[in-house]
């Protein structure tokens, strides 16, 4: 089963849909063979003969994941929050302020920080057919790592938490 | 031409197309699809990626346009991709007829391949931030790894 997520934003995503059906029409994907799910947000055009969901519960969107054999998604800090905990092939898809998929370009600005270090970027529908005739997971992680994780508890044991 | 990507997936076929797509290779790539006809499990779709390509001259043209009547005769269905608008007004004002092969939908984003030395600082604070996060992620390994090479 291949996943594909736009995320919450209100601004549709359209455009990658429509790459989605047109790899569905000329062969790419093939539905007889495999499920596609979608998790479409607020998008206004569905390629035929998907499951889509126009939002899901954590829980579920997990369970999706889990189930899934790779997955596509737009290029949102959330997603990518969750991605990296996952050690599935993934592709993102950055949103554009161009084609009024969100209020400015920072998804276009990530996707590149993100290809420099060799996470799977698709700028066409060309891209996403070689990724999928080669997937690949590329693991990394913006969060700060165990050392940063341990310098905190120190600093929260010497000088107590905000909130105290 | 090698340099560029040619994907079979299912039975449909996926060939990149260069950034400057001039006579020479484009008769390279009448080459290779005559070759595709000649398999015994012919792709029955082939898709054009033009999503690198910002220029073509009008003897590619000319072949494109052989291509796609040889394609009909062999009953395999050719396909244009990603095509920015100034090659769609050169394929316009060539052969119009190239026109109806382009697939609607398949609008891209043009990336510059190498993105320019100030690129880090003129993008927004946010993205700075984890783009700093993540260069500090590789020297922090660089350190810890120097520092247990020093105490072996």
């Amino acid at each position: 089963m291949i996943l594909v997520t736009v995320g919450t934003e209100k601004f549709p995503f359209d455009r990658l849909m429509r790459w989605i059906d047109a790899l569905i029409r000329q062969g790419f994907l093939q539905l007889e063979q495999e499920d596609i799910v979608i998790q479409c947000g607020t998008c206004n055009f569905l390629p035929g003969g998907v499951k889509a969901y126009s939002l899901l519960p954590e829980e579920q969107f997990r369970t999706l994941i889990n189930q899934s054999r790779l997955i596509i998604g737009h290029c949102g800090e959330g997603t990518i929050n969750i991605l990296e905990e996952i050690s599935k092939p993934y592709i993102l898809v950055p949103r554009s302020y161009r084609f009024k998929e969100h209020v400015d370009d920072h998804q276009v600005e990530l996707a590149e920080v993100l290809r420099q270090i060799g996470i799977p970027i698709a700028w066409s529908p060309g891209d996403l057919v070689r990724f999928l005739a080669s997937p690949r997971h590329v693991p990394y992680s913006v969060a700060p790592g165990s050392k940063m994780t341990s310098l905190c508890q120190l600093l929260e044991e010497r000088f107590g938490q905000i909130n105290s | 031409m090698s340099e560029y990507s040619i994907v079979n997936l299912h039975q449909s076929c996926l060939i990149q197309l260069p950034t400057n797509l001039t006579e020479a290779e484009a008769n390279n790539y009448q080459e290779l699809i005559n070759q595709l006809y000649k398999k015994d499990v012919a792709n029955k779709r082939i898709v054009f990626d033009f999503s690198q390509t910002e220029y073509i001259d009008s003897k590619s043209i000319s072949v494109l346009l052989s291509i796609v009547k040889t394609a009909k005769k062999e009953q395999v269905d050719i396909t244009f991709w990603s095509v920015c608008h100034q090659v769609e007004l050169q394929l316009s004002s060539a052969s119009p007829e190239l026109i109806y092969n382009i697939e609607a939908g398949t609008e891209f984003l043009a990336m510059n391949s190498q993105p320019s030395k100030n690129f880090i600082q003129e993008i927004t604070p946010i993205i700075q931030a984890i783009a700093t996060r993540l260069d500090w992620k590789n020297l922090w390994s660089e350190k810890v790894q120097a520092s247990a090479d020093f105490h072996e």
